[in-house]
């Protein structure tokens, strides 16, 4: 019977390392998922600045005194600053996202920590310009779940 | 040779093909993930790029719109006439 244990418990090892194994895969489709909701977060965010962009130079247009278009160059400052820090962060998450992909080539095991820091950031950033696209959150929301 | 010795030999090969079995198509899913991320991430670096130049251009015309603001109040606090097109964005 003792040959019997043997095979049970080398089943039981290559199950483990099938899951480990399932594991890597969760951790690859959440780096597509990566690549993907920054695509979305792109296009979306270039939207979003396309609209407000018009809407400044409208309301710029139809200002009545220099207070009212200095307050409109303000607020486009503001805008402008958020839109380029948004930009920055997905610069940031392709660099993370390819450092991360190299790296698990290498070392056959994914480590997403550092592509969920700057996930982390791009979040509240994406909020804070206006971006609502619910396909770009639930993306980002798939990437927290694959690890 | 005991007798349980061929039962455990059929059970344990049987359970290492069904494993490896599985094992050998989870590895290709990863192999083919593993490709696709590249590929993505090529697309997102050609839209990032397309989306600076666009923000370029975004910045350029609203600078312009506020300068022509500008001197437009100022023109019409000097009472002077206000080009009508100006109010066009």
């Amino acid at each position: 019977m003792k040959g019997f244990s043997v095979g049970f418990l080398c089943g039981i090892a290559l199950a483990v390392l099938s899951a480990c194994l399932g594991g890597q895969i969760a951790g690859m489709q959440a780096l597509v998922a990566v690549a993907e909701a920054r695509t979305a977060a792109i296009v979306a965010t270039k939207e979003l600045d396309h609209e407000k962009q018009v809407q400044f130079r409208t309301r710029l247009a139809a200002a009545k005194t220099e207070q009212e278009a200095l307050g409109i160059k303000a607020e486009v400052v503001e805008h402008n600053r958020k839109r380029d820090a948004v930009y920055t962060l997905l610069g940031e998450l392709f660099t993370e996202a390819v450092r991360t992909t190299r790296k698990s080539i290498e070392s056959k095991r994914l480590d997403l920590s550092g592509v969920l820091v700057v996930v982390d950031k791009l979040i509240p950033a994406l909020q804070a310009v206006g971006v609502k696209d619910a396909g770009v959150f639930s993306a980002l929301a798939v990437i927290r779940g694959g690890t | 040779m005991p007798w349980w010795f061929a039962p455990a030999l059929a059970t344990g090969r049987a359970l290492f093909d069904i494993i490896g079995a599985a094992f050998g198509a989870d590895r290709e899913k990863l192999d083919k993930l593993g490709e696709r991320v590249p590929i993505v991430l090529e697309e997102g670096a050609r839209a990032l790029e397309i989306a600076r130049a666009a923000a370029q251009t975004e910045d350029e015309l609203t600078a312009k719109a506020f300068e022509d603001a500008l001197a437009r109040v100022r023109r019409a606090g000097k009472g002077e006439p206000v080009d009508p097109d100006a109010t066009k964005p």
